[in-house]
């Protein structure tokens, strides 16, 4: 072919490619975005077509025009100052019309509740959310961590790796942790019981204060922590995001990666998550805590079908950990326990950082295997679930004559509920049923004799909850009720004992939601809940090393009884300031707990005093208050603080391991790099905490003195095309403070955690 | 047709029911439930005792002394015991093997009472207090005699190989008072 021709033919077809495009790219993607809440528009948002750049303002309608768009797939970016980024997939064949709403105020209402989730049939309870966004910020850090961003909720720890949540002065037994809507069974009757969960693979965080026993079990006295995962993006496209998080202080590295994916229909979609986590000993100010590291593996698979109405959930969660135990922390008898905490330095501290973990340690293992099946109607949708949770519990002590565990728990736990649930604009219900087991055996190879028993329980319940409108008040009421077998095999001295008993357990809860003006609600709640007396509380047998005690439990329990108000006061001037104060009164007819009997048992490691779990009428009250305010276009100040009282009426003396009064300020700076809205914050955090001057009897120590903490943390966004990077830089006690935390029981051996810097990025892809 | 709906979703009915398995029979290795120091001198043997065997919990220790004869050097051994097992297992042995990593401390009140010394040493040549001599008092005299063995101490620390119990450390697996008299 000659050169001429070549030119024209290679002219003609880039003509009729050009013509081609330019004959199609008049399509228009008009629309208005608004607020999620509301459904008032939000003004200057800004709209993104992340492959074409092409990029415009909503104006103060809320209203936005993209013009010239070519036919095509593409993903729109949704921007606004104080609201989570959207994306949404569009494919472009004519003229679009969109209706998009944002969820805003998603940094303002980080710790303010407003309680409009879609699914909580109750609006006088408190229910707190912590966004994906603020988890982001928080990545790596432990369930006590993330929970301290949220006022009142505290933990109580077993150094900084272990730690369980208290909520209104309960933990363990009366606190319930719930994954992906089951009730997490596993040893949490323990004080140095952490929940075995992967907050990586979570995408939100919520607790509800105060008796919500309602829905989940009398066991959730205190309250409910709720671990969940966001619906997956429906999108064909591979989506997901990878994320490292360094802490300097333990060195430690966390893996994670997920990927998600739905099919073009959006009958089906996937979702696989891992991570991998691996930190060395943790260093006070002075020394480093010997044994201190931990390894934690985890794997979430997940699979949803959509067929019409019906929408089928199929998840299994995976958990493994190790954790190293203050080696310093591993005491022998009361000597022992009174010297230590005449040293200043832990006993085995060594100079030098180790990745190690030797005795004593602990060895857990959870996997959650969940079938979720709802089946949408009208105005409701009926949900049934299937669950099977494996717990296996292994604490190494260090032995005289072998490497075995000395103790070692299996707890296999099945859960089936069906719940219906109806929701119009005046009234919404929710009727459920549910039937749980659970089976917990000691290891057959141990030669130590068991802490608890083995034992089966099971448990049948039904429930119902009921809200209606009436004018500018929301009416809440439900009723629970709970019928229990519990069955024990133990030895007592050499003849084997088998103890049968039922118990009924019940809740029961009224609460209004006052929407005075617009500004100010009122919410207040009465409940009334009924709990059976837990394994530990009846069974217990044994010598609690790190506690230096003989721990009796008491087999004639009757079951424990609290009632409780809770009232919190909102007001909240869009965009201005938002306060809650929340104060609560919780009265308990027959508390159950941990008591010095006064009486001795001389063993041959010399004296240990005898605790025996014991009830009697008890109070706990205390009040929270959190506040957030736009102090200036770019500057947010928020406080927080929380008090809590606890006491046992017969014997006029505090309950332990009551959270010392605390207070918390933080001041937030953002800016603006560009017009595209990336962000860039900088935050300073002071935490004060008080002496726990309110100390309880028999503790061998007197409490510790109250500390302040100062931190920092810069986080952003880099958006890379479709993708986006976050992240953050913190640092944690700044000013490398030597402190002891009430709360900590490594108190007694060691100081807590000095200064820590932490890395972390999330690219969302 | 509303209560068909509410029970049909129910696919997986896996209901097993679950029995509660048989726990072991009660056999705890680790305990020590017996210790047994002897002092020898010729004819002259003389036992302090503590004998637990149901464990920590049950029945209560029962501690039984013999009085030490005055003016006489005793060759003094510790026999440990767990008698909860058949057969009865001698911890002894485990402690000797692992001697590097336990050591016995005798602390006396009145501290005239009489004068322990260590009599055998472990792989780097400290003591283990498994052996030991006791020089009892010239005069009549009674006290208490505080034993404790302690497991992983330090052994390097100020004092603890001369049998000063202050800067050992490690954890404390028997803690025994025996009165202590000399006639």
């Amino acid at each position: 072919m000659s050169v001429l021709k070549k030119i024209v033919l290679f002219l003609l077809f880039g003509m009729i490619h050009f013509l081609g495009e330019a004959q199609n790219c008049n399509y228009t993607i008009k629309g208005v975005i608004l607020d999620e809440h509301d459904k008032s528009p939000l003004e200057f948002a800004s709209v993104l077509i992340t492959e074409t750049k092409q990029f415009v303002y909503c104006n103060e309608l809320g209203l936005f025009e993209l013009s010239n768009v070519c036919p095509g797939d593409y993903h729109l970016q949704i921007n606004h100052l104080n609201c989570e980024t959207v994306i949404v997939p569009l494919q472009v064949v004519k003229d679009t019309n969109l209706v998009l709403s944002l969820e805003h105020h998603a940094q303002l209402l980080q710790t303010i509740t407003i309680n409009k989730d879609k699914n909580n049939t109750s609006y006088s309870t408190v229910n707190v959310a912590l966004s994906q966004e603020s988890m982001d910020k928080k990545l790596g850090n432990s369930l006590s961590g993330m929970l301290g961003e949220i006022a009142g909720v505290r933990s109580i720890q077993t150094g900084s790796a272990i730690g369980s949540p208290i909520i209104h002065g309960m933990w363990g037994n009366r606190v319930m942790m719930v994954q992906n809507g089951v009730p997490m069974q596993s040893q949490q009757w323990g004080v140095e019981h952490a929940p075995e969960i992967d907050l990586f693979s979570a995408d939100k965080i919520s607790v509800i204060k105060g008796a919500y026993a309602l829905q989940y079990g009398t066991r959730a006295m205190g309250g409910v922590v709720q671990i969940e995962n966001q619906a997956i993006r429906t999108d064909h496209h591979i989506h997901g995001y990878g994320s490292y998080v360094f802490n300097s202080n333990g060195l430690g590295n966390t893996l994670a990666l997920n990927v998600e994916q739905s099919n073009k229909r959006n009958s089906f979609a996937w979702r696989a998550q891992g991570t991998y986590t691996k930190a060395g000993d943790l260093k006070t100010p002075q020394y480093f805590l010997r044994n201190t590291g931990k390894e934690e593996k985890a794997f979430l698979v997940q699979m949803n079908a959509n067929k019409g109405k019906h929408h089928l959930t199929v998840l299994n969660k995976f958990y493994t950990g190790t954790f190293g135990i203050l080696r310093g922390s591993h005491i022998g008898s009361v000597t022992d326990l009174q010297d230590a905490f005449q040293r200043s330095t832990p006993f085995y501290t060594e100079d030098n950082f180790s990745y190690g973990i030797i005795h004593p340690k602990q060895k857990v293992l959870h996997n959650l295997l969940n079938v979720n099946h709802q089946y949408f109607l009208n105005k409701g949708k009926l949900e049934s679930s299937y669950s099977f949770q494996f717990n296996k519990r292994q604490e190494f002590d260090v032995r005289r004559s072998s490497e075995k565990p000395s103790l070692f728990l299996n707890l296999l736990a099945q859960n089936l509920q069906s719940q219906f649930t109806h929701k119009s604009a005046k009234w919404n219900y929710s009727v459920g049923m549910q039937y749980e087991n659970k089976f917990n055996f000691n290891d057959a190879d141990l030669n130590v004799l068991p802490l608890i028993p083995n034992y089966s329980i099971h448990v049948a319940s039904a429930y119902f909850l009921n809200t209606v409108k009436l004018g500018k008040t929301h009416l809440d009421i439900g009723a629970r009720y709970e019928f229990e077998h519990l069955q024990a095999k133990y030895y007592k001295g050499q003849s084997l004992q088998i103890d049968n008993k039922r118990f009924n357990n019940a809740a029961f809860s009224v609460g209004m939601l006052f929407d005075t003006k617009k500004e100010v609600q009122w919410r207040n709640n009465l409940s009334l809940v009924k709990r059976a007396p837990e394994i530990n509380e009846l069974y217990s047998d044994g010598l609690h090393h790190g506690a230096a005690a003989i721990e009796q439990g008491n087999k004639n329990l009757a079951s424990e009884m609290l009632v409780s108000v809770n009232s919190v006061f909102t007001y909240q001037k869009h965009e201005r300031i938002s306060i809650e104060i929340n104060p609560y009164y919780q009265y308990f007819i027959n508390y159950i707990n941990l008591q010095a009997s006064g009486q001795y048992a001389l063993t041959i490691r010399g004296a240990f005093p005898i605790y025996e779990y014991k009830s009697f009428k008890a109070q706990i009250y205390g009040l929270d208050v959190s506040m957030h305010a736009h102090v200036h276009k770019q500057i947010d100040w928020i406080f927080r603080a929380a008090l809590v009282r606890g006491k046992n009426l017969k014997d006029k003396e505090t309950i332990a391991f009551m959270p010392a009064d605390y207070f918390s300020n933080q001041l937030q700076y953002k800016t603006l790099i560009n017009k595209k809205n990336d962000l860039l914050n900088f935050s300073i955090k002071t935490t004060n905490v008080f002496k726990q001057t309110r100390q309880a009897p028999n503790d061998f120590v007197l409490s510790p003195n109250g500390y302040f903490l100062l931190g920092a943390q810069i986080d952003g966004k880099i958006p890379l095309g479709k993708h986006t990077i976050k992240w953050s830089i913190e640092a944690t006690n700044i000013l490398n403070k030597s402190y002891r935390d009430y709360l900590n029981r490594w108190r007694y051996f060691a100081d807590d955690m000095g200064a820590n810097l932490i890395l972390r990025t999330k690219y969302i892809f | 047709m509303k209560i068909k709906l509410f029970f049909m979703p129910i696919l997986l009915l896996i209901l097993v029911a679950a029995c509660t398995k048989e726990p072991t029979t009660p056999n705890d290795e680790e305990l020590i439930t017996t210790v047994d120091v002897q002092f020898t001198n010729g004819s002259d043997v003389k036992h302090l005792t503590f004998r637990d065997v149901d464990g920590s919990g049950g029945n209560a220790p029962i501690i039984t002394t013999d009085a030490l004869t005055a003016n006489v050097n005793y060759n003094v051994k510790i026999n440990l015991y767990n008698e909860s097992v058949t057969p009865v297992d001698t911890i002894t042995y485990e402690v000797e093997d692992e001697g590097d990593e336990h050591q016995f401390f005798f602390s006396l009140n009145p501290t005239n009472l009489a004068v322990f010394a260590y009599a055998d040493q472990d792989v780097n040549g400290r003591p283990i207090g498994l052996l030991s001599t006791c020089n009892t008092s010239n005069s009549v005299a009674a006290g208490t005699l505080n034993l404790v063995l302690r497991h992983q101490p330090d052994k390097t620390a100020a004092n603890v190989s001369a049998g000063d119990i202050t800067n050992a450390g490690g954890e404390t697996d028997i803690e025994i008072n025996f009165d202590f008299v000399v006639l």
